[in-house]
């Protein structure tokens, strides 16, 4: 076991809303609770898929770029029923939130960052969306946003990045379409998760040296810490052991949604992958300037 | 349903129909059983998907496994995506960084 060093000292413990630090745990099935749901349509309701009516029947399928390019299996009307089921407990309400896009524009403006595309602000079919980021936003300190590598947030539609589920390219992050209408533990991973990238942008090039170093010595001794959204936890780690970057945003991600239990874990590593990680730890610790999470 | 053949030091495993979770584990459980076999390895590991009429997120999980089984015996794994659904379904979880993707199995 490999306790924190004297250099990774907080000076506050914030806490994120409970949607995200709700990824610290695994994702509670619902499958058992909701009639007819089974576990193969709860994965792929999960991963973004719909069941809708096309006429007389029932078709299952994905939102990748609004529907137009997915493929869609037919199903009983039974699915319509568990998808709605499901959908009422684990996606934000599309109901419009204008107070929460309104708060969330104002808190990124004054750290200097916009909200929306050149075309559009405000999209009313995004409702609780807006919500759920404001209080992300709202647990991570002003100056923190200062100092990463973040212009601009825009929330649906679809970017450069054509089949994505979210994204980060020159200073704006991509929540896509996909994110928006799916589940919120998915919107809530990806938005943090692509914060990292604004972070690991931001970084000096010798702190950035630091954290690959880092993952050398984590990736080699195969002690990655996954958790599950998108994909299940294997995979992400899988997704962090061969990309860099994909590791320093999602340490990003466990340090501001899941920061006790990624010290819990740190702490349970073997000698050389823990310190290797709390020298990564306290990159994080230093963009946030003290500030760790519970 | 999946075949897998072995040609020269190319691994195929076919994959048809739908990839669903039962399919996923069975997939991954025989690759990395052909892989496991002394002697049994080879330059590359193509995951032919041409033939798979829907993809599930188990499916995706599935490659990462697969990705992870070849790279541990130093096999490069490429998957042939066929239909440009299975192609954005792959990239929109991100895995094109991880995975490299062709869209015919014969352009390998």
């Amino acid at each position: 076991m490999v306790s924190p060093p004297a250099f990774v000292t907080h000076t506050s413990l914030m806490r994120m809303p409970e949607h995200t630090a709700a990824l610290r745990s695994p994702w509670p099935r619902l499958s058992g609770l909701v009639d007819g749901l089974s576990l193969d349509m709860e994965d792929e309701f999960r991963f973004g898929h719909t069941v809708v009516r096309v006429g007389p029947n029932y078709r299952m399928g994905g939102s990748i770029k609004g529907g137009s390019s997915s493929i869609w299996v037919t199903v009983q009307e039974a699915a319509l029923d568990a998808y709605n089921g499901w959908r009422e407990r684990e996606i934000p309400s599309p109901g419009e939130d204008v107070a929460a896009f309104t708060e969330l524009k104002q808190m990124l403006g004054a750290a200097g960052i916009r909200l929306g595309s050149d075309l559009s602000e405000y999209e009313p079919s995004h409702g609780g969306v807006y919500g759920i980021i404001r209080d992300i936003v709202r647990a991570i300190p002003e100056d923190h946003f200062r100092n990463i590598a973040l212009d601009r947030i825009q929330v649906g539609g679809w970017g450069p990045d054509a089949a994505k589920a979210s994204a980060y390219k020159n200073g704006t992050v991509y929540i896509y379409d996909f994110a928006v209408y799916g589940a919120t533990r998915t919107l809530a991973g990806l938005f943090l998760h692509e914060l990292g990238h604004a972070f690991h942008a931001s970084l000096r090039p010798e702190r950035s040296a630091v954290l690959q170093e880092c993952h050398e010595i984590i990736s080699r001794r195969r002690t990655l810490m996954g958790i599950e959204y998108l994909l299940d936890a294997d995979s992400r780690i899988v997704y962090q052991e061969f990309i860099v970057e994909e590791f320093v945003a999602e340490t990003y991600l466990l340090y501001t949604a899941c920061g006790s239990a990624l010290r819990e874990f740190i702490r349970s590593q073997p000698d050389d992958a823990g310190d290797a990680w709390w020298r990564a730890y306290s990159i994080y610790l230093d963009g946030f300037n003290g500030t760790g999470y519970i | 349903m999946h075949s897998i053949t072995r040609q020269g030091g190319k691994l195929t495993a076919l994959v048809r129909g739908r990839l669903n979770r039962e399919e996923a584990d069975t997939l991954v459980r025989d690759v990395e059983s052909i892989l496991r076999e002394p002697g049994a390895t080879g330059r590359k590991l193509i995951v032919d998907m041409s033939r798979v009429e829907y993809l599930s997120s188990s499916g995706l999980g599935a490659l990462v496994r697969m990705f992870r089984a070849a790279n541990d015996v130093k096999m490069e794994m490429v998957v042939c995506c066929g239909k440009a659904e299975i192609r954005s379904l792959i990239e929109i979880a991100g895995l094109d960084k991880l995975i490299k993707l062709i869209d015919l199995p014969d352009s390998e």
